[in-house]
């Protein structure tokens, strides 16, 4: 009980402030979180004759994307550098009293820069595309001085970063955190998910009967922490970081754990750090990729967890699936729908078919009560990520 | 039909990278996705870029690709009927 | 936090707590050397790219001649940093693509494009399922990978944990690992 009162004190508290989400559906977080409530997706279908199927994607368009996205560095910066840095500038915009001396950069990425390797347009340093340097770029241009962490985890990085953004807090080395996931789609990896065969020819449907892969997304999210107890700048509300984790499957590099272990490890896990229990939760933004396989084991994962009656939601018809960008996105998103008490269906889904019945929505559900929520997350390397937040 | 079996094994060891076999050491009927090989469904994804690039066969998909890489012989089958 | 074992690779060398244990003069001929002299007997082996045959060759390590310790299982955690990550599969893979008529993206180049992937070869090797994360940097950060390490002691139910750098580019390839255990009080 005395633990619980210590964990209290607000100055070891971690409270979201403000965020901003830059995605095909909308240039901030507002008008994104709106275009998901009118039913709006990113996603369009491609005929690229390289390839043997369709590609689904949700990418910007190009006009708009020079116009809107940070035009000022249109010559010196790529597109993923563009992206965030423009993400942050607005989120910062109303932050003026935030000492950038005193704050640290978390930025999430699977493949950041990579696009530099098989097309160098502007003839910029090639070693940028190392992660560390392409973070350093964005930490320049938005004027904070400390070196960024850069957390590559796969698809479960934007989640990873939360949680480490959260810890360096609790640690003591910074009293504010930027948290920034960006991911950009190029020919590096499209071509690698159609070698994979993962690609739907039709936008994805997470946990539907008929899903048959993922489509693909670009987009970024971008949070900023601080130490203590304070009010989210636009939703006049406190919204915190109780605790996260990522575990591994131990299983197999590219195919999810067939028994969903690993991902109810990780909620447990995380659970723990928050010190809450399953019943605590009021709703998961799951992953729902739209693999047959990934979508069966959170199904068989949310079973162990005791969670398959707790409403939850795969946002990838709205957005694809972002890779570095998805856990910070759908996790702003998440905090969005219980804020507003009311949560999104699935876009694509119509009738479920998991191996485990779980209550994957395909229809949107006013939230009785609405305090705390997960988002999940799993990818390549056998890894599962979980972040849990409060709302109130 | 042998010979192309031959140019086969030789072809899966060098691109699944099996380190330490050799032809000999796979039998034409032996199953190729039994546990002797150790191979997983990323190996079945590059014996997909394998018939493209050497034989310029596609498969339709991956369920097809279930009867086909059965074997050493049921591959060159395939090749064959496909040529 | 208390230190088990350190293993260090570089210039072609294998040494177990500072101690050379096994050396060859060929760079490319060490990686398969070293899995010969370990006894790994491990045929994924030959399967992975280079970062990952160098962190699942010190992870080897780290579990051998220790039979007191058990670093499988949910108790462990596995965090590594690197600067250069998977860069070698991510030129291997561009290049699979790049030329319209020789357009053959490969599955097992692709996959190991992520830098994580080296610590889920570790997780896997040694059946590790607790914390795992793959941070990259410049320059190895002992400092804060420290940090993290004991902050996963002193507040989550970890008792060891797998902390290290591993770098492959063509300027030359390089692991330190080492095992930490919690300190009892």
């Amino acid at each position: 009980m005395e633990a619980k009162v210590v964990e209290g004190l607000s100055e070891l508290q971690t409270s979201i402030v403000a965020d901003c989400i830059i995605s095909p559906i909308g240039v901030n977080t507002q008008e994104t979180v709106r275009s998901c409530f009118d039913g709006l997706s990113g996603i369009k279908i491609l005929d690229d004759e390289r390839y043997d199927q369709k590609t689904t994607l949700s990418s910007f368009d190009q006009n708009r994307f020079e116009e809107d996205i940070s035009p000022n560095l249109s010559i010196t910066h790529t597109r993923a550098e563009r992206l965030a840095i423009e993400a942050i500038r607005k989120m910062l915009a109303c932050q003026e009293d935030l000492d950038l001396e005193k704050t640290g950069l978390v930025i999430s990425t699977t493949k950041g820069n990579v696009d530099l390797l098989e097309n160098n347009p502007l003839r910029l340093d090639l070693s940028r595309v190392y992660l560390h340097a392409f973070a350093k770029t964005i930490a320049e241009s938005i004027g904070v001085r400390s070196t960024p962490v850069v957390i590559s985890n796969a698809c479960i990085s934007g989640v990873s970063a939360i949680v480490m953004g959260r810890k360096l807090i609790r640690l003591g080395q910074f009293e504010s955190v930027i948290v920034c996931g960006v991911d950009v789609l190029s020919d590096f990896i499209i071509s690698g998910f159609h070698a994979f065969k993962a690609i739907s020819p039709k936008p994805c449907r997470p946990y539907d009967a008929d899903r048959d892969g993922i489509s693909l997304g670009e987009g970024c999210g971008a949070i900023l922490l601080r130490k203590g107890s304070h009010e989210h700048v636009s939703l006049k509300k406190s919204v915190r970081v109780l605790g996260g984790s990522s575990t591994n499957d131990a299983n197999h590099i590219s195919g999810p754990s067939r028994d969903g272990s690993g991902l109810a490890l990780a909620v447990s896990k995380a659970l723990e750090s928050a010190e809450l229990t399953s019943d605590d939760i009021d709703y998961i933004s799951a992953h729902g990729t739209a693999t047959r396989y990934n979508d069966d084991m959170e199904s068989k994962a949310f079973t162990i967890s005791g969670l398959y009656n707790t409403p939850l939601n795969s946002l990838k018809g709205y957005f694809g699936h972002t890779l570095g960008a998805a856990g910070v996105i759908e996790s702003i998103l998440g905090y969005n729908q219980m804020s507003a008490k009311k949560i999104l269906p699935t876009h694509g889904l119509e009738n479920i078919g998991t191996e485990k019945p779980i209550k994957a929505l395909s229809r949107s559900l006013e939230l009785e009560w609405s305090k705390y929520f997960l988002k999940t997350i799993s990818g390549f390397g056998g890894f599962n990520g979980v972040a849990v937040f409060e709302i109130k | 039909m042998e010979e192309l079996k031959g140019k086969l094994k030789e072809e899966i060891i060098e691109i699944l990278n099996l380190e330490g076999m050799s032809p000999e050491d796979i039998g034409n009927d032996q199953t190729l996705f039994g546990p002797e090989l150790g191979l997983d469904s990323i190996d079945a994804l590059e014996l997909i870029v394998l018939l493209e690039k050497n034989y310029g066969l596609k498969l339709k998909s991956a369920e097809q690709g279930k009867e086909v890489f059965k074997s050493i012989d049921s591959m060159a089958q395939f090749i064959e009927a496909n040529k | 936090m208390r230190l088990i074992k350190a293993v260090h690779i570089e210039h072609s060398s294998l040494l177990v707590d500072g101690k050379q244990v096994y050396t060859h003069t060929d760079n490319t001929a060490f990686l398969k050397g070293a899995y010969t002299f370990l006894e790994m007997n491990y045929i994924k082996f030959f399967k992975m790219d280079a970062p990952c045959k160098l962190a699942t060759l010190a992870s080897t390590c780290l579990d051998q001649n220790t039979p007191d310790i058990d670093f499988s299982g949910d108790k462990t955690a596995v965090l590594l940093a690197t600067k250069s990550g998977c860069i070698e599969s991510d030129i291997k893979h561009v290049e699979s693509y790049r030329d319209p008529d020789q357009f053959f993206p490969s599955p097992a180049v692709f996959v190991y494009t992520l830098p994580n992937i080296m610590v889920g070869e570790i997780c896997i090797k040694h059946k590790i399922t607790g914390e795992s994360a793959c941070y990259m940097m410049e320059n190895y950060d002992l400092s804060m990978m420290t940090s993290l390490a004991n902050d996963l002691f002193a507040r989550e139910k970890y008792r060891y944990c797998v902390l290290g750098w591993v770098d492959s580019s063509k300027d030359g390839q390089e692991a330190h690992l080492a095992l930490y255990e919690k300190e009892i009080e």
